[in-house]
């Protein structure tokens, strides 16, 4: 820096920089505290100057700080602490009353050693209010997480959709096939789903769709994963389960949905399923072919007359 | 691949002159410690900014899926950016040594990242920067992420980098290793600086 | 009669650095070795009265060379010239039987006063 200014100027830009300025020595001594840090603390310069800082600031992490000051003047290099890891140094009010939502002035510091005129080692510390930046960061960090719990949903039903099943799906196959374990995939489509959407219109097909999916969810497990796959077509991943418990879970499923119509305005509207299981063995390569089977089993469901449960066998 | 940055001999006077800053990072390491730290040849190459992603990926292949990675700005007569990436191991140790056991805090692990970080990037490039006679000044690193595959802590993105450095650096302590990859990105402008003075610093002896 | 000196670095930029840096009236016979393997098989063939000797090098480190002289009972006068600049590291070396420590980044005046120091040359 050339200083083409003199003392009392650049004294007077230290002051007044709206940034917080305090030095001190390597006993933590305060030799310097500018107006920011008058403004922020309510403690006059005049009062701490020449006193030691935790004694006035007890609420300081006092043996971080005492290592921070010993490190950087040790190995004369910068430090630096973000508000990510360290919410604030100085517990000071942050200016958004309003907005904000929070209860502090969020500060990013830097720690600079040098030496005093007298040859004394000193070590400046600068804060900076960046509450503004944490705040915006956390708005963007549950816009990001609402964003992406979002695309792993099914707009109409609200159920998981079929990339998100497919990868909860590759995952648990990872799993069984690495440390052993029962998985089993169930597919199921509506029956004459297209008939239900000619006769009663687009929106009683939603209805059904909906219901449906309801009766579903509330029949399967926390660790199970149901999705909508497609149309009229859903897939379940049922953990820790093999072909018998499978077997007892579809038809328990096909008998609620076959017993419980659908009501649409003055309309009963009846609806049946098809059921296709498949079960994990060591034989089975990837989570595809799992996929694979269970839709080969529905569509043989489907073709000895709908309405019912059909289990993957290797020569379909 | 484009073709290199630097020539030959060129590349050999960085290889030592980083070697020196490494020397001082490592008595960095060492004061702050407390420890003797045993050090290791820095291994030194240049990757095109494009293929960096991979080219690292393919450093760190078989040694762990979980590695933590911090980035820090620098700039004035260098600029770009660095990335030192850990271990998982290596972390846990180093916390132990900085006496950060007994804090227990939230974020304490990250802190420690960025304070070693801090100091092996500091130390490193203001020992090449001082050898030949650049400015060099330091913006706050930040964690990237912790326990994360590698390709998630290097996200490809719009770069202005072109050129990417390479150092590879391992340092031993007496309770265990601890080795850190340390990966620098550089604008062209940078690299006709560190030309220069690589030059500079050769007709020197 | 000339001086067998011995350079031991793995960098070539190093090593001809060193050469430059050599009193230019010493009258020396010169060996070059890349790592602390070649320095030891050097040292045994007589080719290092005098050692200029790098600290962290592949295969064999400069310490490693230290503990070989000592062990074989190897005659030579050790410098070490090195980037490792931790105390523990000067102290180390010291203690292993170098004579002196030369800090990198080095240069003529730096190597002429440490050949000086400990007295294996000095210029007129």
């Amino acid at each position: 820096m050339t200083a083409a200014l003199g003392d009392s100027s650049l004294g007077y830009i230290i002051d007044r920089v709206d940034v917080g300025i305090l030095v001190v020595s390597d006993s933590l001594e305060v030799v310097l505290w500018n107006r920011f840090m008058e403004a922020n603390s309510k403690v006059s310069a005049e009062t701490i100057v020449g006193k030691n800082l935790l004694e006035s600031f007890p609420d300081l992490p006092g043996k971080w700080l005492e290592k921070k000051v010993k490190s950087v003047q040790l190995l004369n290099n910068f430090a630096f602490t973000s508000w990510q890891q360290r919410p604030y140094l100085f517990h000071f009010k942050h200016h958004r009353p309003i907005t904000g939502g929070v209860t502090h002035m969020y500060q990013n510091c830097t720690f600079i050693p040098f030496e005093g005129s007298d040859g004394e080692s000193l070590v400046c510390i600068t804060l900076f209010d960046v509450t503004d930046t944490a705040i915006s960061h956390r708005e963007v960090q549950q816009a990001h997480a609402d964003l992406e719990e979002l695309s792993h949903r099914d707009p109409l039903t609200g159920i998981y959709n079929r990339r998100f099943m497919e990868s909860e799906l590759d995952k648990e196959f990872q799993r069984v096939s690495r440390y052993g374990g029962k998985l089993s995939v169930l597919f199921l489509d509506l029956d004459f789903f297209k008939k239900v959407n000619d006769t009663y219109g687009h929106q009683a097909g939603d209805q059904v769709l909906i219901e449906v999916t309801q009766r579903i969810s509330d029949m399967v497990r926390a660790t199970d994963c149901l999705a909508r796959y497609g149309g009229e077509e859903f897939a379940i991943m049922l953990t820790e389960t093999d072909t018998s418990g499978g077997l007892i879970f579809a038809n328990r499923v096909r008998e609620v949905i076959e017993k419980t119509p659908v009501h649409y305005g003055e309309h009963v509207i009846p609806v049946t399923a098809s059921l296709g299981l498949s079960e994990y063995d060591e034989g089975v390569e990837s989570y595809d072919t799992l996929l694979d089977q269970s839709d080969k089993a529905l569509y043989v469901a489907k073709k000895q007359g709908r309405n019912r449960v059909v289990c993957y066998l290797p020569d379909m | 691949m484009k073709t290199e940055a630097l020539n030959e001999e060129e590349n050999e006077i960085l290889q030592e002159v980083i070697n020196i800053g490494m020397g001082q990072a490592g008595a960095s390491l060492a004061k702050l410690l407390d420890v003797f730290v045993n050090l290791s040849v820095p291994r030194v190459s240049w990757v095109n900014g494009d293929d960096f992603v991979t080219q690292v990926a393919k450093l760190v292949e078989g040694q762990g899926d979980s590695w933590a990675g911090v980035r820090q700005a620098f700039y004035n007569q260098l600029e770009g950016e660095a990335f030192a990436i850990y271990g998982a191991n290596g972390c846990q140790q180093l916390a132990g040594l900085m006496g950060y056991e007994d804090e227990n805090e939230d974020g304490a692990e990250e802190e420690l990242l960025l304070d070693v970080t801090n100091i092996l990037v500091g130390a490193c490039l203001v020992g090449v920067a001082n050898q030949i006679s650049k400015k060099l000044d330091f913006a706050a690193p930040t964690v990237v992420g912790v326990g994360k595959p590698i390709h998630e802590l290097l996200y490809s993105r719009d770069r202005e980098w072109d050129q990417c450095l390479l150092i590879e650096v391992n340092f031993c302590l007496e309770e265990g290793d601890f080795s850190c990859h340390l990966v620098m990105l550089m604008s062209e402008a940078s690299i006709e600086q560190l030309r220069s003075g690589l030059v500079q610093f050769m007709e020197s002896y | 009669m000339s001086i067998a000196l011995l350079i031991v670095d793995d960098s070539g930029f190093s090593r001809k650095a060193m050469l430059k840096s050599l009193p230019e009236s010493w009258d020396v016979e010169i060996t070059q070795a890349t790592n602390g393997e070649e320095a030891l098989e050097a040292l045994r063939k007589g080719l290092g009265e005098v050692v200029l000797l790098d600290l962290t090098m592949p295969v064999l480190d400069g310490f490693g060379v230290l503990e070989g002289i000592r062990d074989e009972g190897l005659q030579a006068k050790v410098v070490v010239v090195s980037a490792d600049i931790q105390p523990k590291a000067k102290l180390r070396v010291i203690t292993l039987g170098a004579l002196a420590f030369l800090q990198k980044p080095f240069n003529k005046e730096s190597l002429a006063a440490v050949l000086a120091d400990c007295e294996i040359y000095r210029e007129d």
